[in-house]
């Protein structure tokens, strides 16, 4: 369990072929080499500057290329992050984090995911399995109750394995996140995929949560809350904490300004 | 309103500081009279069967500490109507005091059963955008008293709004609103809106959904009698009872079937009659007024209610017609607005929201609508349709549904199945077709517009600033189609209610509908 971050190697396989997600450090590094010295007095000013300048291509040209980036998610996340002239204080910077490209979550979504899993897996499995152990040896309730119970044990087990092992991947490959002027949009789901746009001056308030396994690795779970119905709260697990609290910073960094 | 505050910088009214006002005497008396309702079985079976002993003793106690507590409640209930909330403060030992800023309040609704009005008195329910349960429920107030709070908190919210920048610009033009508008119901800025006459609410018993809902009790009153099981078990013998179907319709069993019959119209009768007479309960002396950017309606035999529903609150605007409201050239219009959402159990708590037009004539219905919003209409839309394409995907995913769930039926009605196919099957392709055609959206320079329905039909809207989430989704069905659905969340969209969903779209235009939608929301201010 302790040996999973380090395992670095194992990290790019849950992404696979042409994904490859950057390491977490990647965008910190980038935007750590393009900072220049930050007045704080110009700070809001600048965050504005740098909100105007990607809403010009965004609104009027936007449809090409975020179609195609819809269309193919996989390859459109290769892009570059951030222009450099969004100056950064500290590592990261609050309007740095809306570069309007789509991010992948961070690798270690994987094993968090995995370890979670494994653990409700042996929540379910293992007293089934001595309960089964049990009955088979004493015979009961019948020979034909204990065979549909090992094999009903067996597919619930394999399928759980399945979900713990190859789904979580899965799952990682197919939720990307973009945070730019309108807001965040967060893309999920294997099979049944959504594409939520929420934008800024809705949010309600956001919450930065981490479990247990969640805070040993470093990632966290963006919660976003709108006074939506359907989607009075949109979730994103699996984001570096840092960044989720940047996230966070700079969604509801509008909210003064609307005055709801 | 319109004029330009001119004090800058007023003085804090801290002067004419509002002082704290209690609920109206009268509460003493409904509220006790509640409490003792709550416990009239053991009050009643006592006075039923006089047990002795010391019942006396226990039954008096309980009444007595019920009645304290109420007179307790009422004696340390008291409200503010502050400089810019409402403050309500409770309890004597565990005291609280709760702040409700006007610009949270979403509508104050007035609930008077008869005694109420004879007290000219009302039960007060002030709702804010979140929560499930009323912000404030002040029970009881005098009518003036609800008036003089009403005014308070709807002048003084617009001039938050109007003056947002300026904190303290409440203008004396507010104050001198205050005093006018005790009676604003009758206030001469107040337009008549609607007003129901009886024959419209005969025609709105007819539409209401409780006529289906009783419509369905019936049938499960039939249940109840078997019929059905005798209906299923006759099929097999129909075949045999074919050939004698004249001595069948002529003799015993047949007077069973027509006393069946009969029962049913009869019933039907009876329930449509109820329906009325619910819906002349409900909505006697239906009125519908707006003063400034306030609707207010007032209606009820019985019990009156009514409500305030500001206009730049409503999220999503509902127009509904059925087969029914078609036949009458009628429609239902539907207002969401953020509040009371998912307490479905409270009749009254989305009253407003329901019931705010509950029946117009068809050819009135613009008119209407541009009340509730400026641009709202549902003519000269420019319809968008589906995907090509989608209407073989709908027929087909409800053949599908069809076939899955009359299966079971094969087993009951044997070579009957093949009767009810032919049946079924090209009602459900007609019904699929027709939906498809049906079903269609229109994006405009204020909003988003989806209509869906064949045999009851409803088109919503809601304008970008309204908008709360845009959703693009697909199913692996839809990604072999090239499809895709969009949904546009809005606040207070009820869940059973229509909402702007819009299925079978087109992936690059559900795409690009999802991109400027979502920035247009975002470039507009949303003000619940």
């Amino acid at each position: 369990m302790h040996d999973e971050p380090l395992n670095q190697p194992a990290q790019p396989s849950p992404s696979g072929g042409d994904v490859a997600p950057r390491p977490p450090d990647h965008d910190k590094v980038q935007k750590h080499d393009s900072a220049d010295s930050a007045d704080s007095a110009f700070e809001s000013e600048r965050s504005e500057n740098v909100e105007a300048d990607s809403s010009q291509p965004s609104v009027a040209g936007v449809s090409t290329e975020r179609v195609s980036a819809a269309a193919l998610p996989a390859e459109a996340q290769s892009v570059k992050p951030m222009p450099s002239e969004g100056a950064a204080r500290g590592p990261l910077d609050v309007a740095a984090v809306a570069d309007d490209q789509l991010h992948p979550l961070d690798p270690r979504f994987v094993p968090v995911e995995r370890i979670s899993g494994l653990i409700t897996m042996t929540i379910l499995c293992v007293p089934s399995f001595f309960v089964l152990l049990v009955a088979s040896f004493f015979g009961w309730p019948s020979r034909w109750w204990i065979v549909a119970g090992w094999s009903g044990w067996l597919v619930i087990t394999a399928w759980l394995l399945w979900l713990t092992l190859h789904f979580t991947v899965l799952s990682f490959r197919h939720t990307h996140y973009r945070v730019n002027d309108i807001g965040i949009e967060i893309r999920k789901g294997v099979l049944w995929r959504s594409i939520a746009t929420v934008p800024r001056s809705r949010i309600q308030h956001t919450d930065v949560g981490q479990g247990p396994i969640q805070r040993r690795f470093g990632i966290s779970k963006l919660t976003v809350y709108t006074a939506g119905t359907v989607h009075s709260s949109v979730e994103l697990s699996g984001l570096e904490y840092q960044r989720a609290l940047l996230i966070r910073d700079y969604l509801i960094s509008s909210e003064e300004s609307d005055g709801v | 309103m319109t004029e330009a505050a001119p004090i800058t910088n007023p003085p804090p009214d801290s002067a004419a500081e509002p002082r704290w006002q209690r609920l109206h005497p009268t509460s003493l008396v409904f509220n006790a009279v509640s409490r003792l309702w709550a416990l009239i079985v053991p009050l009643v079976l006592f006075f039923v069967f006089k047990p002795g002993g010391t019942w006396e003793l226990w039954l008096g106690g309980i009444v007595a500490i019920g009645m304290f507590f109420e007179a307790w409640m009422y004696f340390t209930t008291k409200y503010r109507l502050a400089e810019r909330e409402l403050i309500v403060h409770r309890g004597l030992l565990f005291r609280s005091e709760r702040h409700v800023p006007y610009s949270r309040i979403q509508n104050v609704d007035l609930i008077q059963n008869p005694l109420h009005r004879l007290f000219r008195v009302a039960v007060t329910r002030i709702e804010t955008a979140g929560g499930n349960e009323p912000e404030a429920m002040l029970k009881v107030l005098s009518l003036d008293a609800v008036e003089a709070m009403r005014a308070r908190i709807f002048q003084r919210r617009s001039s938050d709004a109007f003056a947002s920048d300026q904190p303290h610009g409440v203008t004396a033009h507010a104050e001198s609103e205050d005093a006018t508008g005790s009676d604003a119901l009758h206030d001469t800025s107040a337009r008549e809106i609607l007003v129901l006459s009886t024959g419209e609410l005969v025609r709105l018993g007819l539409t209401s959904v409780r006529g289906f809902a009783l419509v369905a009790a019936f049938v499960a009153l039939l249940w109840q009698f078997d019929i059905f099981e005798q209906i299923v078990d006759r099929f097999d013998e129909i075949s045999e009872r074919v050939t004698e179907a004249w001595r069948l319709l002529n003799g015993t069993a047949a007077i069973g079937i027509w006393v069946y019959i009969v029962l049913v119209v009869v019933a039907l009768t009876i329930f449509l009659l109820l329906s009325i007479v619910w819906a002349i309960l409900k909505f006697h002396g239906f009125r519908l007024v707006r003063s400034g950017d306030d609707l207010r309606f007032t209606c009820g035999l019985l019990s009156r209610f009514s409500a305030t529903v500001p206009r730049n609150r409503i999220q999503l605007i509902s127009v509904r017609e059925s087969f029914v409201h078609r036949w009458m050239r009628r429609i239902t219009i539907r207002v969401e607005t953020a509040g009371g959402a998912g307490d479905n159990d409270d009749e009254s708590a989305h009253f407003s929201q329901k019931w705010i037009m509950p029946i117009v004539r068809r050819d009135a219905v613009d008119s209407l609508l541009r009340e509730l919003h400026d641009h709202a209409t549902v003519s000269h839309i420019d319809w968008q349709p589906l995907a090509r394409g989608a209407a073989r995907r709908i027929v087909k995913k409800r053949l599908i549904l069809t076939v899955v769930l009359c299966a079971p039926l094969a087993f009951l009605l044997h070579w009957w199945t093949f009767a009810l196919a032919a049946l079924l099957v090209p009602l459900v392709i007609w019904h699929g077709v027709l939906s498809a055609r049906r079903m269609g959206y229109a994006h405009t320079s204020w909003g988003m517009i989806f209509r869906s329905g064949v045999l009851i039909r409803s088109i919503s809207m809601t304008m970008f600033n309204k908008m709360q989430v845009v959703t693009a989704r697909t199913t692996p069905f839809d990604r072999r189609h090239r499809m895709a659905r969009l949904f546009v969340d809005t606040a207070g969209a009820g869940p059973a209610e229509h909402s702007i969903a819009v299925p079978y779209l087109p992936a690059e235009t559900v795409e690009s509908l999802r991109l400027e939608l979502s920035a247009k929301a975002q470039q507009s201010r949303w003000r619940i």
